[in-house]
């Protein structure tokens, strides 16, 4: 499973917002970036939190949103990550999506970290 | 690693050279600035080191760079101690270096003292790095400034055992537990020599630290245009609200500073009278265009 994400980094898609950079005006860019931070901050409480009380179905359907926000910012690692966990929980192996939810943070923050820099 | 297939064109001949993964931190332009430069969006080599000093300076950004987008195209050696972290800085206040890429390579600091020494913000856990530290006197406290620049803080706490302060606004699924939560606006003093002034605006829960009245350390309040020779902040990256950075700001010309230490670009030094009006003056700046906007 290892190698999906590593090849899923490898392969990190189109940044969607990038296009939009020189089609919006700055603040009206500047609104969309700080959306993305906001709710990507949001959905990763969801998931912690989730995790902590043992709820595979709130896991799974944030996980799916997670993945898809990553998707759109050509982030590869996190969207692969949040994939699985989407798909461990599909399986009803909640352990197993917990486990993965630690592998998720440094995936996201680079995912963040590569927001800020899109925005600067 | 950087990889010789993947140089920069823009990079200038020679033995060092960035590839393309580079993310355009600009570490290592404030690092080592008379050999390293920005071409587009992206750092490149615009003068290849000639001195003995700029050799080390282009190896410290080498060694910070937290892509590892800078290569040499053949084996360095490592001149002595002098190439490593942490950096000096002034009066036992340190560079760490080893930037992290999960905070888009914001600078950490180390403050290192008799009554125990204070990091700020995280770099990544390098072995080197540890190693120097320790030799140092290890680490007391971290300081983390905002959420975002946290990088390998609980492998720190774990390994130093150190308290780790920071604002509770900023307490989340990166950071869920510190050993000293901070609450509200008020200043808190933790000893005679350091203060902490929450200052939100970039974050709910940014922070910034105050060491003797002259260095602050500034997280991503405030930074240094060395360019232009004053103080800035950025509105396109302030995640929190704007109008409560600028009230922040007013707040922060209350303090007297020579040093900004912050987590993204160069630090500044000026003498504290300098370094108040520049905060004033921006403020004022900014606080016209609020209002204009509103308007």
């Amino acid at each position: 499973m290892a190698a999906n994400v590593d090849t899923a980094a490898q392969e990190a898609g189109e940044n969607t917002l990038i296009p939009l950079r020189s089609l919006l005006e700055p603040s009206a860019f500047r609104d969309i970036v700080v959306l993305y931070e906001s709710t990507l901050h949001k959905t990763m409480e969801a998931i912690d939190e989730a995790a902590r009380r043992g709820d595979t179905v709130a896991i799974g359907r944030n996980a799916h949103d997670l993945a898809g926000l990553c998707g759109q910012l050509g982030s590869g690692r996190a969207t692969a990550l949040a994939r699985r966990i989407e798909s461990a929980c599909t399986d009803g192996d909640g352990g197993g999506a917990s486990a993965l939810v630690p592998e998720l943070f440094p995936a996201v923050a680079e995912t963040l970290a590569a927001l800020a820099e899109l925005a600067r | 690693m950087a990889k010789l297939a993947r140089r920069l064109p823009d990079n200038v001949e020679g033995e060092f050279y960035v590839d393309h993964s580079c993310i355009d931190c600009g570490a290592c332009r404030w690092i080592a600035p008379a050999t390293f430069g920005e071409r587009g969006d992206l750092s490149v080599v615009v003068h290849q080191p000639t001195t003995r000093e700029e050799r080390i300076r282009a190896i410290k950004a080498l060694i910070a760079c937290p892509t590892a987008s800078i290569g040499t195209t053949s084996k360095l050696d490592m001149p002595s101690d002098d190439a490593l972290y942490p950096d000096p800085v002034e009066d036992g206040v340190y560079h760490c270096g080893y930037h992290a890429r999960a905070s888009y390579g914001a600078a950490s600091w180390l403050i290192v003292r008799p009554e125990g020494n204070v990091m700020i913000d995280s770099p990544r856990f390098a072995t080197q790095l540890i190693k120097r530290i320790e030799a140092l006197g290890g680490i007391r406290t971290i300081f983390l400034s905002h959420r975002d620049d946290v990088a390998d803080h609980q492998k720190f706490r774990d390994h130093f055992g150190c308290e780790r302060i920071m604002h509770a606004d900023d307490l989340g699924w990166n950071v869920r537990k510190v050993e000293r939560p901070i609450e509200g606006t008020d200043p808190v003093q933790l000893d005679p020599e350091l203060a902490i002034i929450p200052m939100p605006g970039h974050t709910k829960g940014s922070m910034c630290l105050l060491y003797r009245d002259k260095f602050l350390f500034a997280g991503d309040h405030v930074s240094w245009e060395r360019d232009a020779d004053t103080i800035r902040a950025s509105r396109s990256v302030c995640w929190y609200d704007w109008n409560e950075l600028l009230r922040s700001m007013a707040r922060l010309a209350e303090y007297r500073f020579e040093w900004i230490l912050p987590g993204h670009g160069a630090p500044g030094h000026r003498p504290a009278a300098e370094m108040t009006r520049a905060i004033r003056e921006w403020t004022a700046a900014e606080g016209v265009k609020a209002v204009l906007t509103r308007n």
